[in-house]
């Protein structure tokens, strides 16, 4: 879609183009989470992670003024994404032929990296947004709402009967499909909002 | 302390996927960019020259129905097609199937309208006979789709528009109990009755006959009514639907259509007849009564029939509410039985006051008398009523002229002739519109109603002699003129100098559904008689060269320097033409010819505005006159010959390029810079 589009490259644009502390905030601001979050589907533990989250950020500072977009071939996600597992397994590598003796573990998180291609990369892009995006809108929006219907909310997203969730918490089967109408509305409505904002 | 991230739950993706792509952005932005309104098409059904497909309305977001026509329609096809979506879109009713939208994809006309899902009446009637379905199968059910129905057909009869092709293919019932009438494919609008508006869509159907343009019988047969079969000679009205609507009763209550018959004919006899089994012979438990409805509505004499659908449904409406129905002439007996029925509790000592009251009724006899003073009162009311109605068509009359005017300027006769029919019958003193209906009978060789007409006229003097000379020759309106009379005719009308007739009579004959041997035969006679003064100046000896191949479709007139005008060649079914080395001037005789390949060389053409053959691949100009090439643009040619033409321009030659050979003579063009232009093609140059 075009509006789309738009906003993601005016915001790489003031990005690559101005390389002023403010946009670049902004950047970490909105991306950081994502990231890490990616780094983590890669099969990196907690610990390291947060490592890896700065040496992918100064990579894509450096490398920005590099990037091309070009529509259909290459989006920003899976630009970021390349990045990212590029970034992870040279520090896998890097670790590995340094400590020979206790290498086992790293190896085999090298191992299955050499495994993922551009398109699983691609795909791997895609699904983490599109859950980065939704939490991080719940966690925007799940304040407004009273604790009953937050969690009647939350537990829905695992239950699928409503006569399950009426009896777990002691309402009505009417009840909980207002719940969960009038929060997945105001949620919906959030998660369009930063995938714009974030320019997707 | 761990990152947020790290609670996330991956199931709240799911809720990414439910954000419709519309919803992203603001409606506002969404419509503005829409570019193409219809997507996602799939095809539902095709009739004779339309289909329908479903789409997705991406302005609204629903999914509606497409209807369009298929590649090879003609523009008059496309402007029936037209008026068939303008007429549904002036009928608003429940029962109506409703049109959203209508426009042109390039020429192709096409229109949008609601989408139902269910089935017709005609399945779900074949579902209950098989046993597959009880949906609809209590009698009562389907009365109320049949009274629903009668709504529709009653609500387009007060708008002035007879359906004309009733039958359960055309009712669709939606799942949820919606009954529509579909397919105004074939409807007409009466003129004296609709409004205004409508007018535009008068005379849809391209002749007063029974057959469309590819000799396929309008209506359905097995529910059309005897006079729309061509057996019977009666006007096309109201009783004409409600005969449809007799037999779709029919069919509902056995599950029959009332005319079956192994080939077309003898169907056509049938219904011509009125030969069908009566319900009950079929299902001995159809109710009396509604059979008797049923046999009153499918009478042979329209004067047999309801008046009108609103009478017809009011039967059904009393046979459903336990009343006798009229058409069965009930008899008190039967009355009394009804009666008891409904009100069992208070029947019995009702009976008794029944026996007193008969004892009464002697007196009321007197009573009788009453009633036909009131009935002459009414009629007396009616009269006046009528003629109001009609001092107020009177001033609607010469509209109708007008039109007629146009239409006969257009050569669109069919139209003239029914427009001039109702200006002359909305007002009798219109001298100017018996004029045109006199000619117009001239041109369909109806010499008797001819004289009729101009006598009414009383100020064309010529024309009427001519009328009155020809119903010597031949009186019967009914049937043609033999090729010599009619060529007698046609120059009966070039001497008097009557050269509306003549054009009228070219174009008749042109467009008219006649053999491939008497077209040829007309073509030759008429073109002879057209060209006969040139012929008789300086080329007296010269007879016709005409020939035509049947099996390779080539028609050859060339080498005849005196022919300057063959309009008779219009809807000629040739792919290939010759004329060259003769004296036409421009290509209206080639008007609706399906030509690929066209030989003009060597004649008086100096342009090719009147060039209207699109599908054409070769075209020979050589030795014309003609020197602007920007009607080629439109084409897709492959075989040109312009050498010892005017041409000197290459500005629209480089833009051919579908140009497999192009023939020009030396000098006419720089050869090099023309191969650079078009590359692909052969380019040959003559001395």
């Amino acid at each position: 879609m075009s509006q789309e589009y738009h906003t993601r490259q005016t915001l790489l644009y003031k990005l690559i183009d101005s390389n002023d502390e403010k946009s670049w905030d902004d950047f970490v601001k909105y991306y950081e989470g994502y990231i890490y979050v990616v780094i983590r589907s890669l099969g990196v533990k907690q610990d390291v992670a947060e490592d890896l989250l700065q040496d992918v950020l100064v990579k894509v500072w450096k490398s920005l003024p590099n990037y091309e977009y070009r529509e259909g071939v290459c989006t920003f996600r899976t630009w970021l994404c390349l990045v990212i597992k590029s970034t992870v397994y040279n520090f896998f590598r890097k670790k590995s032929t340094r400590n020979d003796n206790k290498n086992v573990d790293y190896d085999a998180t090298l191992h299955s990296l050499d495994n993922i291609t551009e398109p699983e990369i691609n795909k791997i892009a895609e699904l983490e947004w599109k859950s980065y995006i939704s939490n991080m809108a719940w966690e925007n929006v799940k304040d407004e709402f009273s604790e009953q219907s937050r969690k009647i909310f939350e537990a829905s997203v695992h239950e699928e009967s409503n006569q399950a969730l009426a009896d777990k918490f002691d309402v009505s089967t009417g009840a909980v499909r207002v719940y969960k109408s009038r929060v997945k509305k105001v949620l919906l409505r959030e998660i369009s909002r930063l995938n714009s904002e974030l320019g997707g | 302390m761990s990152r947020i991230e790290e609670g996330f739950d991956k199931k709240f993706a799911d809720f990414f996927d439910e954000l419709d792509e519309l919803d992203e952005m603001p409606l506002l932005d969404t419509i503005a960019s829409i570019k193409t309104r219809y997507c996602d098409f799939e095809y539902v059904d095709e009739g004779g020259i339309k289909v329908i497909k479903t789409c997705r309305d991406l302005k609204t977001g629903r999914v509606v129905a497409m209807a369009s026509l298929k590649k090879d329609a003609s523009d008059q096809e496309k402007e029936a097609f037209l008026k068939e979506a303008r007429l549904t879109a002036a009928l608003q009713h429940p029962n109506i199937i409703p049109l959203h939208d209508l426009g042109l994809k390039g020429r192709h006309p096409w229109f949008t309208m609601k989408f139902i899902s269910g089935s017709s009446l005609e399945k779900i009637l074949g579902e209950i006979q098989k046993g597959n379905s009880i949906y609809q199968s209590d009698l009562s059910d389907r009365l109320d789709v049949f009274i629903k129905v009668c709504d529709a057909i009653a609500y387009a009869h007060s708008r002035g528009v007879l359906h004309l092709d009733i039958k359960p293919d055309n009712i669709q019932i939606s799942e949820y109990g919606d009954v529509l009438v579909c397919d105004w494919g074939l409807a007409r609008v009466m003129a004296a009755e609709c409004d205004e508006e409508l007018l535009e869509c008068f005379t849809f159907n391209p002749k007063d006959t029974n057959l469309t343009l590819d000799g396929v019988v309008k209506g359905t047969p097995g529910y059309m009514a005897p006079e729309q079969t061509s057996l019977v000679k009666v006007k096309k009205g109201v009783h004409t639907d409600i005969f449809s609507l007799g037999c779709v009763l029919y069919k509902i209550l056995c599950f029959r259509k009332p005319f079956v018959g192994d080939d077309i004919l003898r169907l056509m006899e049938k219904t011509a007849t009125c030969d069908f089994r009566k319900p009950t012979e079929i299902e001995p438990s159809i109710p009396l009564s509604l059979e008797a409805v049923c046999l009153k509505a499918m009478s042979l004499d329209p004067k047999d029939r309801y008046e009108s659908v609103v009478k017809l449904q009011k039967e059904i409406l009393n046979y459903r509410k336990g009343f006798a129905t009229n058409a069965e002439n009930a008899t008190l007996l039967k009355i009394m039985g009804l009666w008891i029925k409904r009100h069992r509790a208070i029947s019995i000592a009702t009976i008794m006051l029944v026996f007193i009251s008969l004892f009464a009724a002697s007196f009321a006899i007197n009573n009788l008398k009453l009633e036909k003073i009131n009935a002459l009162q009414l009629a007396e009311k009616m009269s006046i009523e009528k003629e109001f109605h009609i001092k107020i068509n009177k001033e609607a009359a010469p509209r109708f002229y007008e039109r007629a005017q146009i239409a006969f300027n257009s050569y669109n006769f069919d139209d003239a002739v029914n427009f001039s029919d109702s200006a002359v019958e909305l007002d009798p003193t219109l001298k100017e519109a018996w004029r045109l209906k006199g000619i117009l009978h001239l041109i369909y060789q109806q010499f008797g109603a001819a004289i009729q007409a101009l006598e009414e006229n009383g100020d064309s003097p010529k024309q009427k002699k001519i009328a009155e000379d020809f119903y010597k020759i031949k009186s019967d309106d009914d049937i043609p003129l033999s090729l010599p009379q009619f060529l007698e005719l046609f120059n009966r009308g070039i001497k008097d100098k009557q050269y509306a007739i003549v054009g009228g009579l070219i174009h008749y004959k042109a467009y008219a559904d006649i053999t491939l041997k008497e077209r040829i035969d007309f073509c030759k006679g008429v073109i002879v008689a057209h060209n006969n003064y040139v012929r008789l100046i300086n080329h007296k000896d010269k007879q016709l060269n005409f020939s035509y191949d049947k099996s390779t479709r080539d028609l050859n007139v060339s080498n005849n320097p005196w022919v300057q005008t063959a309009l008779i060649l219009q809807n000629f079914p040739a792919r290939s033409a010759n004329l060259s080395h003769t004296g036409i001037s421009n290509f209206i005789c080639f008007r609706n010819q399906p030509l690929r390949s066209l030989d003009v060389s060597n004649t008086e053409i100096i342009e090719l505005n009147t060039l209207e053959n699109y599908d054409l691949l070769r075209l020979n100009l050589a030795h014309t006159s003609v020197s602007n090439l920007t009607r080629l643009r439109d084409m897709s040619l492959r075989v040109l010959d312009i050498s010892h033409s005017s041409v000197r321009s290459k500005g629209v030659l480089k833009d051919l390029k579908s140009l497999e050979r192009l023939t020009i003579h030396k000098g006419q063009f720089d050869v090099e810079e023309l191969r650079k232009y078009l590359p692909d093609t052969k380019i040959i140059v003559v001395p």
